[in-house]
Parts: structure tokens; sequence; C-alpha cells
């Protein structure tokens, strides 16, 4: 699906991924995030290629290198909004506690009173902002979201954005985001386009 | 149905299929519970047809009688009896045989061609004896062998009067025989008068030869016939001969005698019934034999003496005319002397009682004086004698003087005893006229046609050396013309005994009419009074009763029904969840019709008509399954749960009623269980289904948090009704007493009591595992642990139903475990022992075990030993072991011995009135097989046709399951003619049990003793109890495993619905294995949870409701749990290994 693509980023800066349905965004986007395996070509990420990892080893650098917030915010309703952002830390026994920092990243997105609510009493937009919460949660190096605001109304989709940027700048993290929205386009460092398959750069910061 | 609804159902196929076979499984089950009830039902009438072949109606008698009395063509007479058989070849013995004298007619009631060979075997001295293959096997024995047939031998009087005969070579005839045949133990080899599924010993000899061993030519005690008219009454030409009573008529006047020597009080009572309403003047007589008279030293040896009526008719006349007045004076005299003596002693002893104390000695003083007044309050009232003046002047004495007499009386142990009484001479009279008078006492073989008092052949003992040369010559000249009279009522206080208080009554002729004329008159009203119920004859309607019995005591199908209902419960859960996610698949589907415009009631109905096709095709194909279920649950039990039925007699019967409504029945369930899942459909909007959102529970917790006032309100009101109820339920379990007193026992009964415990308790458990559910505490440290565990509140809805289903399921097959009991029951009686044939003699004193023939070594051994003796009317089993409904239950009586001993005192709570009784059954058996009320009276029937009730106090898991019981002294007062003893408790110290039962059946081996371990009888009851708790064990067990399969196939589907929050987890790190592990753990939790519910509710309600826990069947109980934990356990991981399988990251993509 993706040709010749060849990229370089580096961490702090953000970068929009655009085009058509199809074109291979969510593929590009998963590859980074070693959800997916290409059948060609290198993935290096801080000098690794985590494709050459071990299972375990995948998901333990992936749980501690990479931040997800999907279109579908995939809350498990069955449990409170704290304790959603707190699954990632679940994956990999730690010393630490990290209740505090969830605390904190929800006091970031604005969900202080709402750490006991159920996924369900929320609305879209507080939604995504818990999955932003979680997916930053174990302080990756790259954030990245797959059509974070797709499901929301403009004012919300505005909401969400400042919150990534403010959150991507405070935590430094490399941000990387799929999005059908062009407003949004104007506010990262670069912009990809995809077109069948392969990458033409937009603009580049 | 519209084309849109076929298509539907072919394009979701699989999960049609899977709806289809698990409506065939619950028609299969149900149907087939159904036909195992028809099966039962069927083979027993089956065996009823056959055991009877073309028999309608019996009249059975307790006495021989002529076949001639029955006024009916098409009669087939017969002897019946019960004895043992011997086969001294193979060494062999066999108990409880049914002895059958019959002629060829019997054996065309079953139509077979031939009749079996019951001639004389060519060259043989002995007759013929055919058997069944049953007693074959028993016996080990084949055709030409010879066999010894033992049975109570027929005799006229009872053997426990005083001139009855009870000698066991005596008491007991044998006969010699030889096998000429040998028919299978079907048809007339499995012919007996009693409904039970178990395989009867049959002989059948030929009737004359029956008829002459026993003495009774031409006498049979049953006939039997084809017809379907019943016999009645009406059918019977009583004659005083077919009665035992013969009239001999001397002259001016007739006398009415028994061949049974006493008149029976009814038949006594009637004739003087008959002789006040028709102006018959009467001399009833009771005589009896005194084995001495005596006065002055001198003795008389056994003399006959008759009670009379002294002061009136011929005797007084005669007494009149022959006593002086000096003699009267005398006696008078006599009589105030002796008062004189009698005041003075009398003044004195109660003064000298009046000066004692309190103290023991003084007590023990005051007794033999409170002794001496009555002997001397006797002496007061000494009763009068009249001697015949052979006797008076043998004795010399004259009028006024003391007479002693000595005789025989049979005590409850039925042994002779020798009583005595004291009598004043009131006067003497010449043997003429009445006195002189022989043709008063009955004849009695042995005696009356003795030669010399010396060849008297009695039942009782006599010392021939007592017996004087003087005596002889009296014998010689007077014969059993008796030597002293006394007044009827001193006779009948002495001698009047169950069988009757008169040997004779005297008639003279009816004013008006002469003797031949009173005569007829007097025998045709008599006999038109009697019924012949009264003399124990029985009217028998066999194959009425038979088949009426056949509906059994237990439902099978309803057993079965029952057994099976964890299986029908847990396919109807099946078929629910199944077609719920049908329903949930398809909920986008069913919201683009709400959103075109279809009406709510169209799309329902739209899936009830696929439920319902869908339904109907599988519980066609459950009929098929019926049949194979049912035929699987009658091979189980013909062989592993046998112990249920006891004889492996059962085929298949197929009744399409039980089909139909098998069909209906599951259909039914089916259709509520769709019709729950679309009823629900409604609830759900039309946005949240075109979103595609499905689990309706997860919509109500979505909803909780938009309460309504309404919905608050009644939630405040739920929660109060909850504490009013557990409030009032703990009132009640503390307070029990004051609620039987108050709403009296249907409160406390055990079933009820179990009922609100057990629903007390697992609604407690659930109402906990719901909120926990909905608990929205965010915990201090968040772990692994309570994230999987958490999981189970994902769709809050199904874990419920997952919990609930798993603990009910658990609740009921510990519930019902528990009472399994696994354990040897113990008792502190060694055995239990029972006799073909009665024993007259007690087995507890060394005088009786002589009699009864044991050695003194064994009878030393065996007074080692507590033997409590029953009596018994014959009936059938009324315990579980029966599968028929009975319909006339043994009777046993319980001896005075045992009376004292609990629970038997209940026997003499009550001094009940005339036909009342009080009587012991036990519980289970008088619920279960006789279907009756422990509360309420049992009727049944005397011997004399009369209604007893019997008023039941209740026992549980006795060693007497098989009959009810009565005190002996009613037993012997309701059923007179019953004699002996046939049925024994035994107490024996362990170390010589097995000593003493050998040497009890072997010397009793005639009387075909069979001694049977206590321990092992009880077992015997407990086993059928325990094979129905296996088999719902088993059946539940299977319900349970299959509703496993269903949660299971629940657990795979929630896994399928979230995949997308899976991937999540597994882009944030989450490795496949330990996704596997959490999902594991979730499912588990529910299974644990659910079964630790149901464990806790089952135990605590056993524990609560018994006050104890029941002996705990550890192994079959931990079995089944174990199986179900290990069966839900491999389902869940296959389902969480299936649900797994397919990537789960792809569904994160948004394009």
């Amino acid at each position: 699906m993706l040709r010749n693509i060849s990229l370089s980023l580096t961490g702090g800066t953000s970068v929009v991924i655009t085009g058509p349905s199809g074109s291979g965004k969510s593929t590009l986007l998963h590859i980074i995030g070693t959800l997916e395996e290409p059948s060609n070509g290198i993935v290096e990420i801080n000098n690794i290629n985590p494709f050459t990892l071990s299972e375990p080893e995948l998901a333990a650098y992936r749980n501690s290198v990479i931040g997800f917030v999907f279109q579908e915010h995939h809350l498990l309703p069955q449990y409170s909004v704290l304790e959603n952002v707190l699954i990632p830390t679940l994956a990999f026994k730690r010393g630490t506690d990290a209740t505090e920092r969830a605390v904190q990243l929800l006091k970031r997105v604005g969900l202080t009173d709402r750490q006991s609510h159920r996924p369900a009493e929320l609305s879209g937009g507080e939604r995504q902002r818990v999955a932003i919460a979680r997916a930053l949660i174990n302080q990756p190096d790259i954030l990245l979201c797959d059509e974070p605001t797709g499901n929301l109304d403009t004012a919300t989709t505005d909401t969400v954005a400042n919150l990534l940027f403010e959150l991507h700048r405070a935590e430094k993290t490399l941000l990387i985001v799929v999005t059908h929205n062009l407003s949004l386009t104007s506010r990262f460092d670069r912009h990809l386009q995809l077109v069948d398959g392969t990458c033409n750069i937009e603009r580049d910061g | 149905m519209p084309r849109f609804s076929w298509n539907s159902l072919k394009h979701f196929w699989q999960i049609h299929v899977i709806v289809a076979l698990c409506t065939a499984v619950a028609t299969g089950v149900l149907a087939g519970a159904l036909i195992v009830g028809d099966s039962v039902r069927g083979s027993l009438r089956s065996l009823t047809t056959e055991r009877l072949g073309a028999i309608q109606h019996a009249l059975l008698a307790d006495h021989f009688f002529q076949p001639d009395l029955l006024q009916r063509e098409n009669k087939v007479p017969a002897i019946l009896l019960n004895g043992t058989v011997v086969a001294p070849q193979t060494q062999t013995r066999a108990s409880k045989v049914n002895i059958a004298g019959v002629t060829d007619d019997f054996f065309t009631f079953w139509q077979e061609d031939t009749a079996p060979n019951l001639n004389k075997p060519a060259g043989q001295p002995f007759n013929a004896i055919v058997i069944n293959e049953a007693l074959q096997n028993e016996l080990s024995v084949q055709v030409g062998d010879t066999l010894l047939v033992n049975m109570s031998q027929a005799a006229d009087i009872h053997p426990e009067f005083l001139l009855g005969e009870r000698d066991a070579a005596n008491a007991i005839q044998s006969l010699r025989l030889v096998v000429s045949d040998i028919i299978p133990t079907k048809n007339a080899g499995r012919f007996s008068l009693q409904a039970h599924q178990s395989l009867p010993f049959n002989v059948f000899i030929t009737l004359p030869v029956l008829q002459k061993a026993l003495g009774q030519v031409d006498n049979v005690n049953a006939i039997f016939t084809a017809d379907t008219d019943p016999i009645s009454a009406a059918d019977l030409s009583l004659t005083l001969e077919g009665l035992g009573l013969r009239i001999k008529t001397h002259g001016h006047y007739f006398d009415l005698q028994s061949q049974q020597y006493l008149l029976k009080p009814i038949l006594s009572e009637t004739a003087l019934t008959v002789a006040t309403e028709n102006s018959i003047p009467t001399l009833p007589t009771l005589t009896y034999l005194a084995n001495t008279i005596s006065a002055n030293n001198k003795v008389i040896p056994y003399s006959t003496i008759v009670a009379l009526p002294t002061d009136e008719g011929a005797f007084a006349k005669l007494l009149n005319m022959h006593t002086t007045e000096a003699q009267q004076l005398a006696y008078q005299q006599a009589r105030d002397q002796k008062k004189e003596q009698v005041e003075l002693e009398k003044d004195k002893l109660i003064k000298e009682k009046r000066k004692l104390r309190s103290t023991e000695k003084d007590r023990e003083q005051a007794k033999k004086i409170i002794r001496d007044l009555e002997l001397l309050h006797e002496i007061l009232h000494r009763p009068e004698i009249i001697l015949n003046m052979w006797a008076a002047e043998d004795l010399g004495v004259k009028v006024g003087d003391e007479i002693i007499i000595t005789y025989y009386s049979v005590s409850a142990e039925e042994a002779y005893v020798t009583e005595t009484a004291f009598f004043r001479l009131k006067g003497i009279l010449p043997i003429e006229g009445i006195a002189a008078d022989r043709d008063v006492i009955p004849e009695f073989p042995g005696i009356h046609d003795s030669n010399d008092m010396s060849e008297w052949e009695s039942p009782f003992p006599i010392d021939y050396t007592l017996v004087r040369d003087k005596d002889e010559t009296y014998w010689d000249e007077y014969g059993a013309t008796p030597k002293a009279f006394m007044p009827l009522n001193i006779g009948k206080r002495l001698w009047k005994n169950r069988f009757g208080d008169l040997t004779s009554i005297r008639f003279g002729a009816a004013p008006d009419t002469d003797i031949h004329a009173t005569r007829l008159h007097f025998e045709s009203e008599f006999l038109r009074k009697i019924q012949p119920e009264q003399i124990g004859f029985q009217f028998l309607s066999l194959q009425a009763d038979g088949l009426q019995a056949s509906a059994g005591a237990t439902d099978f199908g309803m057993l079965f029904g029952s057994l099976s209902g964890f299986i029908i419960i847990a396919v109807a859960l099946l078929i629910a969840m199944l077609f719920r996610l049908g329903v949930e698949q398809r909920s986008r589907e069913i919201g683009i019709l709400q959103a075109v415009g279809y009406p709510l009631v169209k799309i329902r109905r739209r899936f009830l008509y696929e439920g319902a096709t869908v339904a109907g095709i599988g519980s066609l194909l459950g009929c098929l399954l019926a049949v194979g279920y049912a035929k699987l649950m009658i091979f189980g039990l013909q062989t592993w749960w046998l112990p249920a039925i006891g004889t492996p007699f059962m085929e298949l019967h197929v009744d399409p009623t039980s089909l139909v409504s098998g069909v209906l029945i599951s259909l039914a369930i089916v259709m509520i269980s769709i019709r729950i899942t679309v009823q629900q459909l409604g609830e759900t909007s039309t946005t949240a289904l075109l979103a595609g959102e499905t689990d309706f529970a997860e919509i109500t917790l979505t909803q909780q948090a938009k309460q309504t006032e309404f919905s608050t309100r009644m939630s405040i009101l739920k929660k109060i009704v909850t504490t009013i109820v557990v409030v009032l339920f703990a009132f009640f379990v503390i307070f029990d007493k004051w609620f039987i007193d108050t709403f009296g026992t249907w409160i406390v009964d055990p079933i009820l009591d179990f009922l609100l415990l057990t629903l007390t308790i697992i609604g407690v458990g659930w109402d906990a595992f719901g909120r926990w559910l909905k608990s929205q505490r965010v915990p201090r440290r968040f772990n692994r642990l309570r994230f999987a565990l958490k999981n189970a509140a994902r769709q809050p809805g199904r874990s419920t139903t997952s919990i609930k289903t798993i603990s009910l399921a658990c609740c009921i097959i510990v519930a019902v475990g528990v009472n399994r009991h696994d354990a040897p029951p113990e008792t502190e009686y060694a055995f239990v022992a029972e006799s073909a044939l009665p024993l007259h003699h007690s087995l507890n004193t060394p005088d009786g075990r002589f009699e009864l023939g044991f050695s003194d070594k064994i009878s030393e051994l065996l007074s080692k030993s507590e033997i409590f003796p029953f009596r018994v009317l014959p009936g059938e089993d009324v315990s579980c072991l029966n599968l028929y409904q009975p319909q006339k239950p043994q009777i046993l009586g319980a001896p005075d011995t045992i009376l004292e001993e609990f629970p038997w005192y209940k026997l003499k709570l009550v001094q009940p009135e005339g036909g009342r009784a009080p009587a012991i059954g036990d519980v289970k058996s008088l619920r279960w097989i006789l279907h009756h009320n422990p509360d309420d009276d049992f009727l049944i029937q005397d011997e004399f046709g009369k209604p007893l009730s019997l008023e039941l106090e209740t026992i549980e898991n006795s060693l007497f399951q098989s009959q009810l019981i009565i005190s002996e002294s009613n037993f012997t007062k309701y059923f007179p003619s019953q004699s002996g003893y046939r049925f024994f408790l035994i107490k024996t110290p362990p170390t010589l049990r097995e000593e003493t039962a050998q040497a009890l059946e072997k010397t009793l081996s005639d009387y075909g003793f069979d001694v049977t371990s206590a321990s092992e009888r009880l077992a015997s009851y407990r086993a059928v109890e325990n094979t129905y708790i296996s088999t719902f064990q088993s059946l539940g067990g299977l319900g349970v495993l299959l509703g496993t399969f269903g949660l299971a196939l629940i657990f795979f589907r929630n896994i399928i619905e979230r995949r997308g929050e899976l991937a999540t987890l597994r882009a944030f790190g989450f490795r496949r294995q330990l996704l596997s592990r959490m999902l594991f753990l979730e499912s588990c939790f529910l299974l644990v949870v659910g079964m630790f519910i149901g464990i806790v509710a089952g135990l605590v309600a056993a524990f609560v409701s018994q006050g104890h826990l029941p002996d705990f069947p550890w192994l079959s109980l931990t079995i089944t749990l174990l199986s179900i934990f290990v069966f839900g356990i491999i389902a869940n991981v296959i389902a969480v290994a299936v649900a797994l399988r397919s990537p789960l990251l792809s569904t994160l993509k948004s394009e």
C-alpha cells in the first residue's frame, strides 16, 4: 500500500498526515506505532528497529515509547475515567505508582471532577480527552493520533486539538496526527500528504 | 411468512441451526422424561396383565370353603398359600414362595396352548410340582429333582387358642414333591396377588394333592373368574357349614356350635340377635377345660367346666330342685362368716397402713398392704361354683366350701400359663338333666373320641400321672360330661379371648312353632344377616385394582422431568442467550427498520415468526431425540440406577400424548425465552441501535446516570420492601415457635423453610455482586487483578445472568446432594428377620426355643440377643422399593415389650375408642408412596370389614418404611385371626451377630426364617433415594455442563464485541498472553463467584433447615462440582483462545 516513503522525524515536532481514504494514512501510522510490520524497508526509532524485537520486547517498547489516540476512543466502559487513564501502566509492572501522574494529566485535560465517572457518563469530547490522557500516561516519546477529532463537532474539535498541542509541547513528544480535517494542518510543524501510497511533503518545518 | 424473513433465516443460518438444535434438545429431554413415565406406567401395567392373565375378579378367604359357595359359572377354584421350599439335593432354600394348588383350568387364564405338566412322574413315589424359573434359579434345581414344600397346616382351631395346634411338627405341613416342569417367570409363572415389580417364586401343585395334604378335601380358599362382572356378596350362597358352623337338633332344642370350638364373636352376636328378634329362647354356654378342681387337698384332674346362666332357665330349675334350704343357709353362712373375717382383717390392715410413714421401707410395706387388701376384696367377692355329685363326693366338699380351679391360658408370648381361680361351692347337682348334657360341649378331635383319658391327644401338655382310675371310670361312664358349672359372666371373665366367648348356643322352639320350623327360620335369618366380609371373605377386582396400582406410587414422568429440569432450564437459557445474540447481531437492521417507519410490533412479530419457525423445526427433530433419550434413561434405570426400580422390568412405551405435550411445553418455553428477548427490543432507542449498540444492560448502565424521579422512587420502594422481607424472615428464623403457634405448621414446612432460606442467601449473594458491578469507587491502588475482575462489569447484564445461572444450578446440586447419605446407616438393631410361616413360640425364653427346635447350645447363644416379635397382617410394601401404588399396606403389631422404647411409646399414647388405633408410619412412605398427609388419619379395614382409623405418628428413615405399625393389643383386637409372629427385630452383641444369624436361619429353615442385617435393610431404602439423587446429579450436572457451554458462548461473544478495546490494549503494550490471562481470569471469576454463592446458599440452607450439616457426601458432590468447574474452565479457555485467534489490531484503523 505504501511505496517509496522515506521520512525522518525528530522529537518535539508535530506532524500531520492527510490524504484521501485508502491512501495508507492509518497504515503508515500503524507502522510507525509498530502495530504493523512493513513488508519492505526499515523503521528506526531512537536508533532501534522495533521489528527486530521479540513479541514481549516489542510490547514493552510500544508501552513505554508510543502513545495512541484513536478515532473511536476505545475507553473501557466498566472502568472509571481515572482507571482508564491508568490502564497502560498495567501492561508491565513498574515500581512506581502512576496514579499521581494520572490525576495530574486529568487535571491538565480539565477532567479533575470527572475522575470517578464512567465513560458512558461523558460527552464525546470528554471521552477523547480521557483517551489523550491515557496515551500520555507512560510519558511516551511519540504520540500517534488516528483521526482524533473524526467523531467530534467543530467546537469540540478545536478544544481537543488545542489540548493535543498543549500537551505535545509540555511533554515534548513527537506528535503525529492522521486527519481529514484540513483546517488543523496549518498548526503542525510538518504536513505530509499521502496519495496512492506515496508521500508528498506539503510543508516541511 | 414473508420472503423477507425466509431470507433472514437463511442469512443467519448458523445461529438458527444452534437454536433449532437447542429446541430439539429441550423437546427431547422433556418428551423423553414423559416417555420414561409412560414406560414405567406401561411396564407396570404390562406386568399386571401378565401376572393376572385374564383373571378379572377373585373371591378370597382366610379359611377354607367349598367352591359351590360361589354361585357363578366360569369359576376356577384354587388354594393359595405362602411357604418355603427346600431343595435337599442342592441344599438350597427359598422363602416367601407362593404355593398354588390348581387345576389345568387355572392356566387357561393365560391362553397358553398347553398347561404345564402337573402329572405325577412315572415311576416316582411323589406327586408333581411345577416351579417358575425365578425359583429354579434360586434353588438350582432341574426337572426330576425332589423339593420339600413347607406350609402352614390348615386348622379349624386358631393356633393361639388353648386347643389350637402350635407344635412345630404339627403346625407345619411338609410335602415332598418332584419337579415335573419348569415354566418361565412370565404369564402364569409370574402369577401373584401382590402388586410388586419383583420376580415372585411360584410353585404349582395339583389341587387334589394339596387339598388332601391339608385335610381340606374339596375345599379351597380362592376362586378366580375371567368374567367382567364383579363377584359380590349376592353371588355367595352361605351355608352354616361354609361358615364352619354346625347345628344339632335334639328333640325340642338345637345347638349351634363351631368347628373352631369358640363361636366367632360376630357369629354368636348375630345368632343371639336373631334369637331375640324372633323370641327364640337361648342358652349360651362356654365350656373350658380345667387342669384341676381341688379342695381339701384333694384334686380332680382334667375336667370340663361349663359356664352358663345359672340363675335362670333349666339350670336354675335343676339347681333349685336339688338345693335344700339347709344348703342355701350353709352357703349364706359361709359367705357371711368369711365376710366378718375379711372385714376384721381389712380394718387391721387399714390401721396398719395409717401408721406408715413416707420412708422407703414403709412405702414397700404400704404396697404389700394394698396387695393384701385387694386379695381380701377378691375373697369377699369369691364367685360361686356348682359341682356335680361325683366331683363333690370325690373332693369331700359341702356347700359353702372353697373350691380351687387351675386351668391353662395362652400368654402373650404364646406359652401355656397355669392360672388359678377360687370359688365358693353353691350347690351340688346329680348327673341328670342339663348337668348330664354332653351336647353343649363341642367336640374336640383327639379328646372327644378317645376311649381313655390316657389316650388324649391334646396340643397342651397333660400330666397323665394325675389321672386316677376313678377318672378313667368317669370318662368311660360319662365322657366329657362337665363336673362343674359357673355363671356365664364368670366363665367369660376367665376364658373370654379374641376368638370368642361362647362355645355353644342352645335354641328352644319359638312361641307357637315347633323346633324344626324354628331352626329353619333361624338358619335363613342368620345367614341373611351375615355379611361375607365379616367372616373373612374378600371380593377383589384384581385386574382393575392392579391396573389402578400401575399408575405407580411415583410418577416417573414428573420425576425424570424434574431430574432433567436442569437440562431443560439450561437449554432454555441457552436459547434465550443465543436468540438474544442473534437479535443483537442485527441491532443495526432493527434500527434501520425502525428508522424507515416499521412499527415495533411488526419488527417483534418478524423475529417471533423466525423464532417459531426455527423452534418448530427443532421440536419436531426433538421427537426423535425424545425416544432416544427415553431409551437411554430406561437403560440407565435397568443398569446404573437399578436400585430405583429394583428389578429390570422396563420396556419402552411411547404415548403420543407425551410427545405432543413435550413438543408443546418445550415450544412454549422456547417461545417465552424468545418473546422476552424480542420484547426488550423496544427498550433501545433507534439511534442507539443504528450506532450498533447491543448490550441492553450496558445501555441500562448509561441510562442509570439519567435516573428519573419515578425510577428513584421505585428503587427506594424496592429497598424498603426487601428490608421488610429480610427482617421478617430473620424474625421468623429466630422466633419460629411463635410463628408456628400463630400461623400453624404450614409455615414451618421443611420445604418452605428450605426454599425461603436458599432464596434469601442467593438473593443476598446476587445483590452483593450486582452492587459490586455498579460500584464506581476508585480504589487507592489500581492493579491487574482488579483490572481483570472489573472486566466482569463490562456487560453487567450478561455477567449477572451468568452468576445467577451458575449459582442457582450449584445451589440446587448442593442442596440435593447433601441429602445423599453415602455412609452406611446405623441402627441399634442388628437384624430384621422375616418368617414365611408364623412362629408361635417365643425366641426369648428357653422353653420357647426348645419348642422351636433349638439345641441347648444355640439356645444359650440366642439368650444373648433380645428379639422383638411382631405380628403381621399381609399387605403391600409401602416403601419406595415398591413401584406400584399400594392400596392395602402391610400392618405390623408391635409387641408390648418394645412399647416402652422410643418411638414405640407413641402407640400407646392414646387409649383409642372403637375403630381407632394409634399407628406409626415412616413419613417418607406416607408422603411419597401412599400420598397421604401424615397429619390425617389413615383408613384401613379391619378383619370384619369395618373401617379402622389409624391415628398416625411419624418416624423418619426408619427400618419400617415398608409397613404401618400398631400395638399388638390393637392388632389382635382388629385382626384376631392372624396368628403368630412373622417379623422380628433383633438386638445382638456385634461379636455374636454372624453366628446368631446362621443359627436362626438354619434351625428355623422350615419356617422360611430370613435374617437381614438391619443396616443393609436401611441401606436398601436409602439406595433408592441415593439413586434418585445420583440420577439428579448426573442429569443436573449434564444440564449445568450445557449451561457452562452456553456461558462460554456468551463469553466468546463478549470478547468479539470487545475486540476494539482489546486491540487498544494491545496498542498500549499489552501482550496477547497477558490479555488471554486477564480474560481467562475474568471468566473464571464469574464461574467461581457463581459457584461460591450457590454452594454457600445450598450448604447454609441445609444447615439451618436441618439444624446441623447432614452427613456430607463429599466425594460425589465434590466430583460433580469439580466437573462443572473444570468443564467451565475448559469451555472458557476455548472461548478465549478462539476469540483471540484472529488479528485484533486491524480493528483500530479508522479507514
